[in-house]
Parts: structure tokens; C-alpha cells; sequence
């Protein structure tokens, strides 16, 4: 074991690390601004990742080309949920608790309708850049998790922009702050719902095509990958872009140096045994206010 | 040009206004006192559509607006600044107050409107990055005031928004209002501090147990009996 | 008065014969796929009944289930496949492994409200299926194989209806039980208003722990006897989320206030689940079922049997309303 084969598996770490935050960001600020937890999350990263894959082994799309594409199309399936399930759902008593058992439903639905119509078996995004590295001394980067990486930065960047400096994502925050004080000043709080449950589909799907850049997807991915936005969301601190996206370095990296040391498997039991800990000891999060 | 007409409102079944009735002319300040839990608050929620009658109709610049939600009755300018403030505590002054212009409307007048809260407010010109949470309660309500100055109200909606204030600050949001009046801003203040909104306004209406039990000039309420007693104990 | 009483004699006499019914079902010699249809829709009755004791009661809302009932069947499996012990005793052991594992996982996840300690269950579940997948003595992802009971089929089959349909029987009573006594009404005032509850006087963390711990005996009971019936333990079949999520939804489909629900729920949807899976494939069941659980949210939190009583009575239900 030398020292490059460390730093390596560190960097992998990081890089995946970038591609988990985006992947959670969305499912986050659905949870802390609409107190919607959306376990149907991970499933539109996996239809992100099939309809990219469909598009690039039908059609020769390079996937970077055909995102934006994919933020399309997930943004207006997250619209459809959203009349269909979430909207109603948010005259609930306990708006978590429902639009986590009926998400849980949506989940369902989409998984096996994919599995149905594309079987179950296990796929790989595979454009020709994504298998050659590059390499710096005695380091070698894939560049498949980098694409991914730089794609996941742009994806938060632009989310995070959005939220911060445009009227719209301003109206999104300040629905979350006061909803009271949104309605009085003209904040269509449906509208911003709708956008901001739109956005957070999206951006599943775009980090849905940085995972199938790393890792083999099928249908009922979505379940483990659900458990990985659960813990970066946990950690970083539910709402939170800017916690999101530190935690899910921190466990990217906490995952590239245990993956060094141990077999994958039990780096996954380690890791949602930490979440289990977290959730225990510190529910708001490490990096929450 | 408001006009509130026979307005029922029930919450869970229980009635929390009965047969509302009152009016507000262009230019005009007109008050609405009474006790806590009276239903003022009940009456201004309803107007601005976070709470839907049960019967009755409201009518503002000759069109119903009591079936329109929220934003779409701030679209027509009808603005509140509600009890407790509600501002957007973890966002900067700056940011709270465009928020104020959201829409297009107001949007388009933005830099008139800061010019003009400015003029009203000259400390929020200095602080304009700091975050609202942190101003003190007298000057979250002036930045209330602001944030609805900023959408450009036809009728401006006060509710009680001297609550919880040094006297200071009390004389000081009573002095805003006045200056408001004189630059021809329609007013409808609902307040428990009951002698210095009747002072300050044309025409008053006293709510009690969500029924409106008297009405008249600022100045004669002012003089009646049993208002005196019953809220400025004299 | 008279005819109440009448009413009820009518009621226990109605219940004996139908169960009566059921007991002699098998002899009737009816084909198979009738015997191990009913023996699973008896296991997600006895299932479904105690998730309920948490779920519907408490409102503390499990996917953790599974990990209960996996336990029991593990340890049929490991003392069927490693020591050559056979008798229907490990599925006591079972429920007691079941009701340990409880008991430790219940002091720290039981502090967790709401959807934390949803999640929480679900990584319980999801922890355990990982570490089996690796844990050798279990099998790890190849699975235990044993022998089955060395008589016919048919007598197996019809030895395995008769102890489900015994534990579906005894597990809905006690539930019953439960929900008409004191501890009952503990937990129930617990999912009204926990805070409120408290200074009532009620003990909630002990409440929600005894209903926890019992839930999960139960669990392990009837893993224990299935882990026995299938002859084969795989964390894939036994830890699989969507049987979590199937009992979930019995519940409340049935409506989970009370003990009927999931006793009404378990059955329709388990028997419609099995005709679908065996006749139509299983995804398309998975899709059914998932477009259920949004439709029973959304239109009837409080299970179809309240909602089609409000259609005749008139009554305003309002939507997504209730419980949650």
C-alpha cells in the first residue's frame, strides 16, 4: 500500500463525495423549505441516469450534452409529482410524515415501472473519455468520477445561485423563513412549491447521470442511494446547500479512505452505522445552524 | 374603497367574526380598536386572504377580492404588515425589503421605494446588510413598515403594530403614521392603543367578541362614555 | 340491553365458525397453491397486526419490521442448518432474539421522533441485511438451504397453515387485547399528543417500548415459523424493504386506529397481491401497490373502512387529514 494509492482513493473519495452532495441538495431544501421528505428522491436520479444512458447508446448523445436535456425533462416530472401527490399531500396535518409514506409510494411506482419497461439488470454510462485518467506524477484520476465531480460543482453553483440571487429563489427562502410573511408579500407560495420541488428533481437527475458515470445503476439502485442522501443530508444539516455540499465531501473523502482499508461492503455498513449515531446524537446535523 | 360587507368567519366551526361591516375611503385613516382576541386580527388576516370567509363580501377598488389568494390581493396593492411583524429573520435588511417589492409591479419602482423608506427610516440606509433577526423589536417593526412601503400600497394594513414597543418606539411608529397620512396614504390600523389611534384617525369601529359594537368620527368615540371606560379607564 | 347482548353472543359465534371454517379447510384437500396462499395471507395478518401495536397506535411509523422478522427466521435457519434442531421451539427463540434485538435497538431509536425514527428503523433493517450479506455462519449472501419437515408436502403444507393460522388468530386477539385496556389507551394518547400525554402521567418510554419489544416478539414468532416453512433464508428475501412497506400499507389501507384494519387490510391486499405477483408478474404488483399507498394518503388516512362508512354516513371527511 503506497502512499500515491492513498492519495488516490482520497481524491476518488472527494470526487464522489462532490457527486453525493449534489445528489442530496435537492432532497434537503425539498425537506427544510416544504417539509417534504421526498424518499421518491433517488428515484428520479436513476430515470436521470437511464434516460441519459438511453440517449447516448440509441442516439450517440454524449451525456454532458444531452443534461441539459435531462434537467428538463426531471424538472417537469418533479411539476407532475408535485400536482399529482405532493400538493395534496401538503394539507396534511403532518406534512413530513404523509409525503414521506406517499413518496415511499411514488418510489415504488417509478422503480418497477423502470424495471419493467428496461429490466432489472445492472447498466454503465461508458462514453470513451470515462475510462481513460489522467494522471499527475505518480497519481492517476479516472476521469469518469471527475467529469461527474466538475458536473455535481456546476450543478451546486447554479442551485445555489439561484437561490441566493434571483428574485424567485429569494421568494423560496423567504417562504421557508416566514410563510406568513411570503403570502403578504405576494410570494404565490404554490408557484414556489412547484418551482422549488421542480428544481430539486432536476438536480436528482443531473447527479443521477454523474452516477452512472462511476457506478453501475438499475431500478433498485434507489434504495441504497436513498440512504446515501439521507446520511449527507443528516450530516450537513436538512435545508442547508452549503452544509450539504461539506458533508458530502467530508463522507466522499471518509469513504476513499476507508475503501483503502477495508472491503466495500463494510465501508457501507460503517457508514450507515454513523448515520444511525448521528441520527442519535445529533439530529440537526453537524454542520446545521 | 375597501368594503367589507356582512362578513362571517368561523374557525374549526367556531365563529370568530359575525357580521363585519365597515368601510374605508380613499385618504382616509380609519382605526379598529378593541380588546385582545376581539377578532382584529381575524378581521385583517381575512382582507388580505390567509383565511377565507364563510359568508359575506369584500370589495376593494369596486372588485371582489375575497375568493383571491394572498399574492393575488397584494397584486392589487391592498398590503398589510401583520401583528408580530413576520419578517424574514435570517435575510439582510436590503434583502427584506425587496423582498417587499416581489412583485413586477413593485419591482419596476424598486430604487423610488428605497429612496423613499430611506427618507423614512434613514438608519436602515447604514444597515442595510445587516440581518433582520438582529435589529431590536422597535426596528423590526419600522422594517415591517418598510417591507410593505416597498410593495406600494393603495391601502396600507396595520396590525397592532405598536405591540410590545418601548414608548419610544410607540411614539415614534404613531409619527410614521401620521407622516403617512399626510403624503396621502390610505390607512386601516387595527390597534389596542386605543387613544392615540382614535386621535389619529378620521373614523373608528370598535370590535368586541368579533361584533362590531360601535362606530363614528375618531374624536367622538373618543368623547363617548363608555369607551372611555371601557378602554381608557377614565 | 337484550339485544345487545344477543348481538354479541351473535358476533363470538360468527367468529368461531369462520374460524372453524378455516381449521378444516385443509382437509377438504384443496390444491396447494390455496394452502400456501392463505398460509401468507394469515403471516401478513399476524404481521401487519403487530407493526400496528407502533405504528397504528403510537403513530411511531416502523420500516424496521423486517429486521424482527428476519431475526426469527435466522435463527430457525442457523439452529435448522448448524446444530440439526427442529422443532417449532426456535421460533419462540426466535421471538426472543426478536424481542432482545428490540429492547437494545428500542432504548436509543425509540428517543427519535417522527421521520427520524422512521429512517432510523430503515437503516436498522438495511444495517442488518448488509452484515448478513458478509457474516459467513449465516450464509452471507448465498443463503442457508435445510431440509424441509420429512413428511408429504401436503401434510407440510397443512401443518404450516394450521400454526399460522393459529398465530395470525392469537396475535390479532392480543392485539385487541391491547387496544382495549389501559396500555392501550397509553399509547394511543401517546400518537394524539405526546408532550400532553406525558403530563398526564403516562410513562411514554415505557409504553412505547413494551409496544416496541411485543411487536417485535411477535415479528420474530412469525419469522421464526416461516424461516421453517420456506427452508431457506437469503437477506435479500427475508430483509427485503417492499415487505416492510407492503405490511405499511395493509395498515393503513385497513386504516390503523384500530385492529380491524390491518386484520382487513392484510388480507384483501395479500391475497390480491399473491393472484397479481403469480398471475401478472411482480412489478406490475409493486407499481399497483405503490400507486395504492399515494391514493390511501392522500384520499383516506384513515383506511378504506372508515372512508367507505363516511360515503354512507355522510360524513365530511377531510383529505389528509388524521393521523398523519
Amino acid at each position: 500500500m503506497t502512499l500515491s494509492y492513498i492519495i488516490e482513493s482520497i481524491i476518488s473519495g472527494i470526487l464522489l463525495g462532490g457527486i453525493y452532495a449534489i445528489l442530496s441538495v435537492g432532497f434537503g431544501l425539498t425537506w427544510g423549505t416544504m417539509k417534504v421528505l421526498n424518499i421518491s428522491h433517488s428515484v428520479f436520479a436513476v430515470l436521470g441516469a437511464f434516460v441519459s444512458y438511453w440517449l447516448f447508446v440509441k442516439l450517440k448523445v454524449d451525456p454532458i450534452l444531452s443534461l441539459p436535456l435531462i434537467v428538463i425533462i426531471l424538472f417537469s416530472s418533479g411539476a407532475i409529482i408535485y400536482k399529482l401527490v405532493i400538493r395534496p399531500v401538503q394539507r396534511a396535518k403532518d406534512v413530513i410524515m404523509a409525503s414521506m409514506v406517499a413518496t415511499f409510494g411514488v418510489a415504488i411506482v417509478v422503480e418497477n415501472v423502470m424495471s419493467y419497461f428496461w429490466r432489472p439488470d445492472p447498466r454503465i454510462l461508458k462514453p470513451a473519455y470515462a475510462s481513460s485518467s489522467i494522471f499527475l506524477g505518480e497519481i492517476s484520476i479516472s476521469q469518469g468520477p471527475l467529469i461527474g465531480f466538475i458536473m455535481a460543482i456546476c450543478a451546486i453553483s447554479l442551485l445555489y445561485w439561484f437561490l441566493n440571487h434571483t428574485y424567485i429563489g429569494k421568494g423560496v427562502q423567504a417562504t421557508w423563513q416566514n410563510p406568513i410573511g411570503a403570502a403578504l408579500v405576494g410570494i404565490n407560495q404554490e408557484r414556489v412549491s412547484l418551482i422549488t420541488f421542480g428544481l430539486s428533481i432536476a438536480s436528482a437527475g443531473a447527479a443521477g447521470v454523474a452516477m452512472a458515470l462511476i457506478y453501475a445503476f438499475y431500478p433498485s439502485v434507489q434504495s441504497i442511494w436513498t440512504l446515501f442522501v439521507f446520511l449527507v443530508t443528516i450530516v450537513g444539516g436538512v435545508g442547508s446547500v452549503i452544509g450539504t455540499g461539506l458533508a458530502g465531501l467530508l463522507i466522499g473523502s471518509i469513504i476513499g479512505i476507508c475503501a483503502a482499508f477495508l472491503p466495500f461492503v463494510w465501508v457501507n455498513v460503517l457508514l450507515f452505522a454513523l448515520l444511525l449515531v448521528i441520527l442519535l446524537f445529533k439530529p440537526e446535523g453537524l454542520f446545521g445552524n | 374603497m375597501l368594503k367589507v360587507n356582512k362578513l362571517y368567519v368561523e374557525y374549526d366551526g367556531v365563529p370568530a367574526l359575525r357580521d363585519i361591516s365597515l368601510i374605508v375611503n380613499e385618504k382616509e385613516i380609519v382605526s379598529v380598536v378593541g380588546a385582545n382576541g376581539g377578532g382584529k386580527t381575524t378581521l385583517l388576516r381575512t382582507i388580505s386572504g390567509l383565511i377565507k370567509p364563510t359568508s359575506g363580501t369584500i370589495e376593494f377598488m369596486g372588485e371582489e377580492i375575497h375568493t383571491l389568494s394572498p399574492h393575488e390581493i397584494c397584486m392589487r396593492r391592498l398590503i398589510q404588515v401583520p401583528e408580530g411583524r413576520q419578517l424574514f429573520p435570517k435575510m439582510k435588511v436590503i434583502d427584506n425589503l425587496k423582498m417587499g417589492a416581489y412583485l413586477p409591479e413593485a419591482r419596476k419602482n424598486l430604487p423610488q421605494s428605497l429612496e423613499r423608506v430611506y427618507k423614512l427610516f434613514p438608519i436602515f440606509k447604514e444597515r442595510t446588510k445587516q440581518k433582520a433577526a438582529l435589529l431590536s423589536g422597535g426596528e423590526q417593526q419600522m422594517l415591517a413598515i418598510s417591507r410593505a412601503l416597498m410593495s406600494m400600497p393603495k391601502l396600507l394594513m396595520l396590525d397592532e403594530p405598536s405591540e410590545g414597543l418601548s414608548p419610544l418606539f410607540t411614539d415614534n411608529v404613531f409619527e410614521t403614521l401620521k407622516i403617512l397620512k399626510e403624503q396621502g396614504m390610505t390607512i386601516l390600523l387595527v390597534s389596542q392603543e386605543v387613544e392615540r389611534s382614535l386621535e389619529l384617525s378620521d373614523r373608528a369601529y370598535v370590535l368586541e367578541n368579533g361584533q362590531i359594537i360601535m362606530e363614528g368620527k375618531g374624536g367622538e368615540l373618543l368623547c363617548n362614555d363608555k369607551v372611555r371606560e371601557a378602554y381608557l379607564g377614565m | 340491553m337484550r339485544d345487545k347482548t344477543n348481538g354479541r353472543y351473535m358476533k363470538y359465534g360468527l367468529f368461531l365458525i369462520v374460524m372453524f371454517m378455516l381449521f378444516v379447510f385443509p382437509v377438504l384437500k384443496p390444491p396447494l397453491f390455496f394452502l400456501s396462499l392463505l398460509f401468507t395471507a394469515y403471516m401478513y395478518v399476524a404481521l401487519a397486526e403487530s407493526w400496528n401495536l407502533m405504528g397504528g397506535y403510537t403513530g411511531y411509523i416502523s420500516l424496521g419490521h423486517i429486521a424482527f422478522f428476519s431475526t426469527g427466521a435466522y435463527t430457525t435457519a442457523v439452529f435448522m442448518n448448524r446444530f440439526g434442531v427442529s422443532p417449532f421451539a426456535t421460533a419462540l427463540l426466535g421471538g426472543f432474539f426478536a424481542a432482545v434485538l428490540a429492547a437494545l435497538v428500542g432504548y436509543p431509536v425509540l428517543r427519535l421522533k417522527g421521520a427520524y425514527f422512521t429512517i432510523s428503523s430503515l437503516l436498522l433493517a438495511v444495517v442488518m441485511q448488509l452484515i448478513f450479506m458478509n457474516w459467513d455462519f449465516v450464509g452471507s449472501s448465498v443463503g442457508l438451504w435445510y431440509k424441509l419437515l420429512p413428511v408429504s408436502i401436503e401434510i407440510n403444507r397443512m401443518i404450516f397453515y394450521e400454526v399460522m393460522l393459529f398465530l395470525a388468530t392469537a396475535i390479532t386477539l392480543i392485539v385487541r387485547w391491547v387496544e382495549k385496556s389501559k396500555f392501550g389507551a397509553g399509547l394511543i394518547a401517546i400518537r394524539e399528543d405526546e408532550d400532553v400525554a406525558k403530563t398526564m402521567g403516562i410513562n411514554s418510554p415505557w409504553l412505547k417500548m413494551k409496544a416496541f419489544i411485543l411487536g417485535a416478539f411477535f415479528a420474530g414468532v412469525i419469522g421464526g415459523v416461516y424461516g421453517y416453512y420456506i427452508a431457506y433464508v437469503h437477506p435479500e428475501v427475508t430483509f427485503n424493504i417492499n415487505t416492510s412497506l407492503l405490511i405499511l400499507l395493509m395498515s393503513f389501507f385497513g386504516g390503523c386506529r384500530t385492529w380491524v384494519g390491518p386484520l382487513f387490510g392484510a388480507i384483501v391486499l395479500s391475497l390480491v397481491n399473491q393472484l397479481i405477483v403469480t398471475f401478472i408478474g411482480a412489478e406490475i404488483s409493486r407499481i399497483l401497490y405503490g400507486m395504492l399507498l399515494v391514493v390511501v394518503i392522500i384520499f383516506m388516512p384513515d383506511g378504506v373502512i372508515h372512508y367507505i362508512r363516511g360515503l354512507f354516513v355522510h360524513r365530511k371527511i377531510r383529505h389528509g387529514d388524521s393521523i398523519l
